[in-house]
């Protein structure tokens, strides 16, 4: 019995791992708007089965709330909103296309360098979570205040920039 | 099982996939043609930074909990930019009747 659940957990992890990465392929290399979308959603799905696998399943439920709930909500209702045919897909390939495949394998092979010497295997364990909470009203109570402060700006910012009016025609597009 | 045994538990793993997720969403940036696809893009890279940050706090940090907490931040202020970037893209094709980057070159003089 323990065999098989071990197996199931083995395999819910690959399985998390594969949609993470398709996800992330299709939300960059799709040419159709909305497939960019589809993919981003199964990517971020996929990440919050990530931090549920390091142990923590706060944040992995944060993660679905936030990003799946509110701002895929968000992204859709924009893409919605400015959509125009014939303004979709990629730009032709150019040699810039070397930084975003050699700079992330550079980072990752001095990361995995600097980690060779340490011990770096072993199941991620839970522990209680609901010292998050007493972390966030005590020891990161400032920044937490920062962040309220932001979010209430930037979306009070958001709101009033979206309701500009539409500027006088004046002869330059 | 062989290999999927070995998958859960090692942080290489966790490094590995969110790198990937950093370079697919700094290519989506570089190549994608409107702010909706570059918004795309900026949430992915963001959520390599994320998975970075916990898998290094869960495995090798002292203080479990501060990394969780700093990913809650980060979770919120990538939040707080999506809603104004979604608020700039809509007043920009409200003034301009497009999102694609190449067309809005204005104040590139």
């Amino acid at each position: 019995m323990d065999n098989f659940i071990f197996k199931v957990y083995y395999l819910s992890f690959a399985i998390v791992l594969a949609q993470t990465a398709a996800g992330g392929v299709l939300a960059v290399a799709a040419k159709n708007l909305i497939h960019c979308f589809l993919g981003m959603v199964v990517a971020l799905i996929g990440v919050a089965g990530l931090y549920y696998h390091l142990g923590s399943p706060f944040i992995a439920l944060m993660q679905v709330m936030i990003y799946v709930g509110a701002v895929c909500v968000a992204i859709a209702f924009g893409l919605s909103l400015t959509r125009k045919a014939g303004e979709e897909g990629l730009k032709p390939l150019s040699p810039i296309a070397v930084i975003p495949v050699v700079l992330p394998a550079a980072m990752l092979a001095a990361t995995l360098k600097g980690l060779s010497h340490l011990e770096k295997t072993g199941i991620p364990r839970k522990l209680d979570e609901s010292a998050i909470g007493w972390h966030l009203l005590g020891k990161y109570l400032f920044p937490f205040e920062i962040i309220s402060v932001l979010l209430t700006m930037a979306v009070i910012g958001a709101v009033s920039v979206a309701l500009i009016r539409r500027r006088e025609q004046n002869g330059n597009i | 099982m062989g290999i999927f045994e070995i998958l859960p538990g090692n942080i290489a793993v966790y490094i590995t996939i969110a790198h990937l997720l950093f370079g697919l969403g700094l290519f989506g940036m570089l190549f994608r043609k409107t702010l909706i696809g570059l918004l795309i893009s900026l949430e992915l890279l963001l959520q390599g930074v994320g998975v970075n940050l916990m898998a290094f706090g869960t495995f090798l940090g002292h203080d479990h909990i501060a990394a969780r907490v700093i990913t809650l931040f980060v979770l919120g202020i990538a939040a707080a930019e999506a809603a104004l970037f979604l608020g700039i893209a809509v007043a920009v094709f409200r003034n301009y009747q497009t999102v694609a980057m190449d067309k809005l070159s204005e104040l590139q003089g």
